[in-house]
């Protein structure tokens, strides 16, 4: 209880900020109808009001896709707090949701916490896109501007393949045909990269993006997806399952694929920075070479060969001399022989001044007059001839 | 002997060429046998020689070539 004594206007109204602002009543959602609204320096103003009660609220710096108006049935979620100038309670708005779809609202909520508990949301479950993907898928509307935007994108960045699964992305049956386009992509094997989206609109024209059959069919895609739904203020169920959340249709074309301008510098550097590489390892093994050139084996290159020439000029020497020793020495000992012949030789004694006569009737040695008659013929044998002679007379 | 398109080393023929000169100057082979020896030992001198010319004109070349 508060002291029995006197506060100023400050005081109370401090404490009952306190009281108010302890109670958390932060993030909350309430629907009502919007009156007394005014805009002043980016700020809102308005009411919101039921049959039984009246919230003030004040959004800072709006940027809602849409123009609220007097008499609108919206929801509206912030937090209360106290402004203390005025002495009043109020809501904060941060977001605000247009009315009539209260019901479709909470449907979302619940979905969404169903889908995040089974973990459709899981970061860990997400896939990585593909650098540089060869082909990518769009599923959109044909006659949306939101495909116009993509392919612009996609034109300026990196020309590429784009298949296009063309839905309806609003009304009955839209979701049917969404989840549908995923899983007959999902079944062809050349797509890297499937984007989903539209272009802004109403809440009520992005359900189809809220459907639990589009999300379990993102979440069982094989190929990556992209969700860009509506505004950048727009959050579906798809974006929260999608591998990659765009804030717009053309920002999901930027994701998908690389700028080229960029790839081809971040590969002409690669080329640079390759070059350099063998450029350093050349000139590192050229010094290594070089070095080895200077070595003595190169520099003289021939005294490799020395001591091996030399042996061969020595072995051949030795050849000629052994076979020149050899035959010298066979000849000498021909010679020695030739001279104990010789010494036994009766023509030796020719030699010394004597010679030696034959018979010629019988060619017999005679030594003794008495083997001679007057009148024979004989041959007298000197050291470089002979004679042939007749005996004239015998004493 | 080495078998047929099988060239011999050069280290082998000089081992060989030595072998033989060791023998011939011995002395003490026959004519006919020494004959041969000498023979052999003549036509190992030539392989040795033209396997050093050779590599003698190879080593020039080589050297021709990082000039």
């Amino acid at each position: 209880m508060l002291n029995k004594r006197i506060y100023t206007v400050g005081e109370i109204t401090a404490h009952i900020k306190e009281i108010i602002e302890d109670a958390c009543i932060n993030d909350i959602w309430v629907e009502g109808e919007i009156s007394n609204l005014r805009e002043a320096i980016g700020n809102l103003y308005f009411d919101l009001k039921d049959e039984r009660a009246l919230l003030r609220c004040i959004m800072f710096q709006h940027c809602l896709p849409f123009s609220l108006k007097n008499g609108m049935k919206v929801i509206v979620k912030g937090d209360i707090r106290v402004y203390e100038k005025k002495g009043y309670y109020q809501l904060y708005a941060k977001e605000i949701k247009i009315g009539g779809v209260g019901e479709l609202f909470m449907k979302f909520l619940e979905l969404k916490e169903k889908l995040e508990k089974e973990g459709l949301f899981d970061e860990k479950l997400k896939k990585e896109l593909p650098r540089i993907p060869s082909k990518i898928a769009i599923i959109t509307s044909p006659d949306g501007a939101a495909l116009q935007d993509m392919l612009n994108v996609l034109s300026r960045r990196f020309p590429i393949s784009v298949v296009l699964a063309p839905v309806r992305v609003q009304g009955e049956g839209s979701a049917e045909e969404i989840e549908r386009a995923l899983n007959i992509i999902n079944s062809r094997d050349d797509i890297d990269v499937i984007i989903i989206g539209r272009g802004g609109g109403s809440w009520e024209d992005l359900q189809p993006f809220n459907e639990e059959n589009v999300a379990r069919a993102i979440f069982s895609s094989k190929i990556p997806v992209i969700s860009a739904v509506g505004h950048e203020t727009d959050f579906t169920i798809a974006d929260f399952v999608a591998d990659k959340r765009a804030p717009t249709p053309s920002a999901a074309a930027e994701m998908a694929v690389p700028d080229r301008k960029e790839l081809v510098e971040y590969i002409e550097s690669n080329i640079k920075r390759l070059q350099k590489m063998v450029e350093n390892k050349l000139t590192f093994y050229r010094n290594i070479v070089e070095g080895m050139m200077k070595r003595k084996t190169f520099l003289y290159p021939f005294e490799l060969l020395l001591g091996k020439v030399e042996r061969w000029e020595n072995t051949f020497r030795r050849l000629k001399d052994a076979i020149k020793k050899y035959l010298n020495e066979r000849k000498r000992e021909i010679e020695v022989k030739e001279e104990i012949v010789k010494a036994f030789n009766p023509y030796a004694i020719l030699e010394r001044g004597y010679s030696i006569c034959f018979r010629l009737k019988d060619n017999k040695v005679f030594s003794s007059i008495k083997d001679v008659e007057v009148g024979d013929d004989i041959k007298v044998i000197v050291k470089d001839g002979e004679a042939k002679c007749r005996v004239k007379e015998k004493k | 002997m080495q078998s047929e398109g099988e060239e011999i080393k050069f280290e082998e023929a000089l081992k060989k060429l030595e072998e033989i000169v060791e023998e011939l100057e011995k002395g003490d082979m026959p004519l006919e046998e020494t004959i041969r020896k000498f023979e052999e030992g003549i036509k190992l001198c030539k392989i040795c020689k033209e396997k050093l010319e050779k590599a003698e004109m190879k080593i020039e070349k080589l050297m021709e070539d990082i000039k």
